[in-house]
């Protein structure tokens, strides 16, 4: 996970003729947003009506946070008036399957293709700008507008001593408990659970975690993501009502915004007191069973060892602290979901 | 002639990572996208390997700790660095082909020996293996989809 300082040039090439190119977009037909990403300002500059329209929603309730810019991000599409991109200087094979590009992504310049979405990302990370380039101009994926960005706001967060895991969260008094677990474990059910339950919501999928003297939660998208045939599951006012129908490659899933049907449960930001993994028993009764912090640290850093090999090692370090500070408890979750939500909410009382 | 038991070890980086937390080492082959876990016995003998202790001069202290347990600890251990090594894991030091560093490493009182276990997690490396992509266009941009 090196560059050669060839590499690493081509890549302070590549990355300036694409922030110049970003740079010369005309503002006006540009939407403008700050989001608070943890404690740091990110300023979107979006020059396409339909990112914006597809993009904007999940960061809503991060909008107007921020007091400065840490990091200026433009977005552009195929509809946008724009200069074409240079071509890609990289061989093929340089395409790692996560979507970095060896040696272009190792450095201080990061780069990210994502290959289903037509995607390109590049950041300076000394410059504190980004862009992303959609080169279709199409609907995209529910996964993708449940959870924009995902890549590069990982790369900048990691920076900044935060991590973006995959993991929900809920809270109560300010006290989160992180929720994590292999795919189809129940993440978003075991959440949505609380949320009916009357804890407040950080995330269903994605969380921004950040070490120190205390571990923290940021919440980082308003969405969540729920099977169509279970919204009547979870007696949420407004939930069947608000759930955008799943596309061709949705799995079924619908699409929700939280800060849309619940805004006071939405919360930014919580105390990490407790990871919790879950895992469905088909019994009538939940319980948490205390389990060593290494196995919260496998199922953390499984994802990100996938993601993003260019900052495993850095998130492996930060998670290991986060996983050392509080406690992991496998949920043995049963099919009554309130008792579930009350399981979780007992976690959350003071210690 | 490279005899393993009379050198001494390291951590395989920048490609190997590794944390140690609540009694087990989790090790990331970032190139491959494997991670590994090690607990208890394996544990102990991962702590001095890293610590530039020889591999005889683990299985030793291990011997003397556990007493008569009628397991060839010796080849558990080998046979453990072994694993070490085939997954990239751990390289010999360039720099000390010697090991002499004393064997530091805490065994939990009361525990029973048990041969050391490497167990090895794939999940992502399917990720990583997924078919790259085979085509571009003129713009250099990927024609795979």
């Amino acid at each position: 996970m090196t560059a050669s300082t060839a590499e690493r040039r081509a890549s302070q090439r590549f990355t300036d003729s694409i922030l110049a190119i970003a740079d010369g977009i005309d503002p006006a037909g540009c939407r403008s947003m700050r989001i608070a990403v943890g404690e740091a300002g990110v300023g979107l500059r979006i020059a396409s009506e339909s990112l914006e329209r597809q993009f904007a929603p999940a960061f809503r309730h991060l909008a107007g946070i921020a007091a400065g810019t840490d990091l200026s991000v433009t977005l552009w599409d195929a509809s946008t008036a724009a200069p074409a991109v240079p071509r890609l200087p990289w061989q093929i094979e340089a395409y790692r399957p996560c979507g970095e590009i060896a040696g272009y992504s190792d450095g201080p310049c990061y780069l990210h293709f994502d290959a289903p979405m037509s995607a390109l990302t590049v950041f300076d990370t000394k410059r504190g700008a980004a862009a992303y380039i959609n080169r279709k101009n199409t609907a995209l994926p529910g996964y993708e507008i449940a959870g924009p960005l995902r890549h590069l706001i990982h790369r900048f967060a990691i920076d900044r001593g935060m991590a973006l895991v995959h993991a929900g969260a809920a809270a109560r008094s300010g006290r989160a408990a992180l929720v994590t677990g292999a795919k189809g474990t129940g993440k978003s059910t075991t959440i949505l659970s609380c949320l009916a339950a009357g804890l407040d919501y950080l995330g269903d999928d994605r969380c921004l975690l950040a070490g120190g003297g205390e571990p923290r939660v940021y919440s980082i998208y308003s969405s969540a993501k729920i099977f169509a045939d279970e919204l009547d599951r979870h007696p949420i006012a407004g939930l069947r009502e608000a759930a955008l129908p799943p596309g061709p490659t949705d799995n079924d899933k619908s699409l929700i915004y939280v800060d849309r049907i619940a805004p006071s449960s939405m919360v930014r930001s919580a105390n990490l007191h407790c990871i919790i993994s879950p895992v469905p028993t088909g019994e009538p009764k939940s319980r948490l069973v205390r389990r060593p912090g290494s196995e919260a640290l496998r199922l953390l850093i499984a994802e990100i060892v996938g993601r993003s090999p260019v900052t495993a090692a850095r998130s492996l370090s930060l998670l290991k602290q986060i996983c050392a500070a509080v406690p992991f408890y496998r949920l043995e979750a049963g099919r009554h979901l309130p008792e579930v939500a009350e399981t979780i909410a007992r976690s959350l009382e003071p210690a | 002639m490279w005899a393993p038991s009379m050198t001494s070890f390291e951590l395989n980086e920048p490609a190997v990572v590794s944390e140690t937390i609540d009694g087990e080492a989790v090790i990331i082959n970032l190139e491959r996208g494997i991670y590994f876990s090690i607990r208890g016995t394996g544990l102990s003998i991962w702590t001095d390997l890293l610590n530039g202790v020889g591999i005889d001069a683990v299985a030793d202290r291990l011997k003397s700790s556990y007493g008569s347990t009628g397991a060839d600890i010796t080849a558990d251990a080998r046979r453990f660095l072994d694993r070490l090594m085939d997954e990239g894991l751990v390289r010999a030091r360039a720099d000390a082909d010697r090991a002499t560093s004393p064997a530091t490493a805490s065994i939990v009182a009361g525990t029973v020996y048990e041969a050391p276990v490497l167990e090895k997690y794939a999940d992502m490396e399917a990720l990583l293996l997924l078919d790259p992509i085979h085509d571009v266009d003129e713009s250099g941009w990927p024609n795979r989809l």
